[in-house]
């Protein structure tokens, strides 16, 4: 145990983070359980109002704090220096740092519930003067900044430390444009945690000091809405900070499971860069309502991100058109994740027209739409790394038949729970409500919703059963199954301790395709053909199947 | 000047708006489908074909600025926004003041007082068609006058006055018409109005009788 609390090997590091972050979304998860419960008809049924507002404000702090921030990180932590053929993460330690900050955060958030006034109560966003200590007081409250404070900064020494890694650490030949689509996510995501993740820090520092009597926010009438600018020139970055790298690994799933290269990727990294870059200029989107920002201007910039946006869907679809496509687990995760973001993306676009934010802003219909950018595409993208680098991780593979139930059950799950939103939204069902007047006739739908959340449970649940078998049971695999394009698979599964015995020549961000594409076999030039036990009799399951035996 | 349409402001944009989203999911869904039966192949080869194409892309992202840049056209063009052609009559003033729980109207030329507590849930008399110059303001903490018949919401904040204008066409009374939208704390989801809409000498016969 103290040799996994305290490895600095990237590796155990990234797993150790990515399988905490995880614990918090089931955590999360149930929190949205009970209160899906609680909301599937009109009256209070089994909680109280205050125990109703700890519950959406855990939820939400839990999601991007605790999961969301973490998680992608941590699956950059494992996978970014095996992708760039390094041995290593630079600042090992400090990224080591950062996961203490972050566990011990989420301890510290959690116990919030064990004060006499329980755990926070404001939301995630924490608003002012609401998070005052005369509107919101307790120690619990307290626990929360703090926690928010720490889980913060190891999200930052961790992206720091990605950063370096990238800029120092890769290998002879790869220079920046053969880089694999998955590492340049990132980086980019990595100078959005850079530049995004200190203003919140300095915020919730700052939200303390008011806390205990220090006028800060409270000095003038205009402090609620500072506020609401500092708090959002976080906010907004960081909700492209947890879907970013899911688009690197969708993409180049879609590449591997296509058997092609990524579709038009320099346009692509282009188009990352480009958004990262814009989406540090759309906060006040979310202030459209105050009546005290530049509605045009944030209307403008917010719409302008469907151009980048919409080069990488294309570049989804390219990939695909021409391809040899195998429909294994990780490519149906991947296909959802592209229509379920694309409900996000699509809606988001609407949000960001004031006179259509003029009505759905802080209503269901806003729930729903973070609800398929945050779900339909962190948590399914999120699926699609998991089923994809499984085998990578644990030299295992997870069942497939269970795997495809996960998926349906996400999938029918996710429309089932957040369609019904769109529409509770525009007939005005306000969000953050424990209750809802029986004579607006939202019972159905919210019972739909209610319906639609157990069954993400349900999928949950398969995919938890999955990956306790999986880990004892799973078929044995070799270093490639998939026949992947990148550098993560040229490397036994799970790799060694510094990673590779010998590296193939880099010459594009695809090194293992372009040997397979001159006719070349990757595993056995790297001495790692007797290593690829896995057989199968189903050739879409594997790529490597049948014509080499282990020597 | 005759005073803005919230609720046509909304639907000169949504109508636009969800269209041209539902076009889009559904031709990415149809793309989706079509690649996937024709390209689903077992096949190990390695499939021939171009992975970049400059002018391809060039087009699509000039298309796609393209989009937006009508997108951006229509919402400025609805900022303000449309205005009410059946708006009439001299302006009626109301100020809204919030405060956890509950809300207060007051009419300034009527010197009349609606004041909601715990047994009376506050009710927003209106004329129909007929501009309403709102002034709202907090007492405690940010809250966010909302009525989704008109399709608009405004905050109001503590220690600040903000002022919108809004026009009610829809006469007869909306109850729980009224809502706070801001998360505000405890008692929030119980935070409503009801909105009565009167015809205008209905209006006139109620003011008289409450001034």
């Amino acid at each position: 145990m103290t040799a996994i609390l305290s490895s600095t090997d990237h590796k155990r590091l990234g797993l150790l983070t990515t399988v905490t972050a995880f614990c918090f979304f089931l955590i999360g998860g149930s929190l949205a359980l009970t209160m899906r419960a609680e909301l599937q008809k009109p009256g209070m049924q089994f909680l109280t109002e205050h125990t109703y507002n700890e519950l959406f404000t855990m939820h939400g702090s839990t999601m991007f704090y605790l999961f969301a921030v973490p998680v992608v990180l941590g699956v950059g932590l494992y996978f970014v220096p095996l992708q760039i053929g390094a041995a290593r993460l630079l600042w090992p330690r400090m990224a080591l740092l950062g996961y203490w900050l972050f566990a011990a955060g989420g301890v510290l958030m959690y116990s919030g519930f064990l004060t006499q006034q329980g755990a926070a109560s404001f939301g995630w966003t924490a608003y002012f003067p609401l998070s005052d200590a005369n509107a919101t007081p307790g120690v619990g409250v307290d626990f929360w900044v703090l926690a928010v404070i720490m889980a913060t900064t190891g999200g930052l020494l961790q992206a720091v430390s990605l950063l370096g890694t990238i800029v120092r650490l890769r290998a002879p030949g790869m220079t920046m444009l053969r880089m694999p689509l998955f590492t340049w996510s990132e980086l980019v995501t990595a100078f959005m945690v850079i530049t995004g993740f200190p203003v919140l820090i300095v915020t919730m520092a700052l939200l303390q000091m008011d806390r205990e009597g220090v006028g800060i926010f409270s000095a003038s009438p205009e402090g609620s809405v500072t506020y609401q600018h500092l708090f959002w020139f976080y906010g907004h970055p960081v909700v492209y900070v947890v879907f970013f790298p899911l688009v690197g690994v969708v993409g180049e799933i879609i590449a591997t499971f296509s058997r092609r290269r990524f579709f038009g990727f320099r346009v692509t990294v282009l188009s990352l860069i480009a958004f990262s870059a814009i989406s540090m200029a759309v906060w006040g989107h979310h202030m459209f309502a105050t009546d005290q920002v530049s509605n045009r201007y944030f209307s403008l910039t917010s719409t302008i991100l469907l151009v980048p946006a919409g080069i990488e869907y294309f570049g989804f679809l390219a990939t695909m058109a021409g391809g040899r496509i195998r429909f294994a687990s990780p490519m149906l995760f991947a296909i959802g994740f592209v229509l379920l973001f694309l409900i996000g993306g699509l809606t988001g676009i609407m949000v960001a027209s004031p006179p259509l934010d003029y009505h759905v802003h802080d209503t269901y219909f806003v729930v729903a739409h973070f609800h398929y950018t945050l779900f339909g595409g962190t948590v399914f993208g999120l699926f699609a790394a998991i089923h994809y680098w499984f085998p990578k991780v644990t030299g295992r593979l997870l069942d497939e038949r269970l795997a495809k139930a996960t998926f349906g059950l996400l999938f029918v799950g996710a429309l089932a729970t957040f369609i019904p939103m769109f529409i509770l939204g525009s007939e005005g069902m306000t969000r953050r409500v424990a209750d809802y007047l029986p004579l607006h006739n939202w019972t159905t739908l919210n019972t739909i919703s209610t319906i639609g959340a157990f069954t993400i449970a349900l999928g949950v649940l398969v995919f938890l059963v999955n990956l306790m078998r999986s880990l004892r049971l799973g078929e044995r695999v070799g270093p490639d199954p998939w026949e992947g394009q990148t550098l993560e698979w040229a490397t036994t599964s799970p790799p060694p301790r510094h990673n590779f015995a010998a590296l193939p020549p880099v010459r594009s961000h695809t090194p293992l395709f372009d040997l397979r594409e001159e006719g070349r076999d990757p595993l056995r030039e790297l001495g790692l053909r007797r290593f690829q036990s896995f057989r199968s009799s189903d050739p879409q399951k594997s790529g490597n199947v049948g014509e080499e035996v282990p020597a | 000047m005759k005073p803005i349409d919230t609720r046509d402001q909304f639907f000169d944009v949504w109508n636009v708006y969800w269209p041209i989203a539902l076009a889009v999911f559904l031709l990415v869904l149809g793309a989706i489908v079509f690649l996937g039966l024709r390209y689903r192949s077992h096949s190990r080869e390695i499939p021939t074909g171009r992975d970049e194409s400059t002018p391809l892309e060039v087009g699509y992202a000039i298309g796609l600025a393209c989009i937006a840049a009508f997108l951006v056209f229509l919402t400025f063009s609805r900022m303000p926004g449309s205005e009410d052609a059946n708006a009439t009559g001299k302006p009626v003033e109301v100020r809204v003041t919030a405060a956890r729980w509950n809300w207060r109207f007051e009419y300034p030329a009527l010197g009349y007082v609606e004041q909601g507590t715990r047994q009376h849930i506050p009710v927003l008399r209106v004329p129909v068609d007929t501009e309403i110059e709102f002034t709202g303001s907090s007492l405690d903490v940010i809250h966010s006058f909302f009525v989704p018949e008109e399709r608009f919401k405004r905050d109001v904040f503590p220690g600040q006055h903000t002022s919108w204008e809004m026009v009610f066409e829809d006469p007869g009374n909306h109850v729980g018409g009224g809502e706070c939208a801001e998360f505000c704390g405890l008692e929030h989801s119980n935070m409503n109005f009801d909105v009565l809409v009167m015809s205008k000498a209905e209006f006139t016969r109620w003011a008289q009788g409450a001034s």
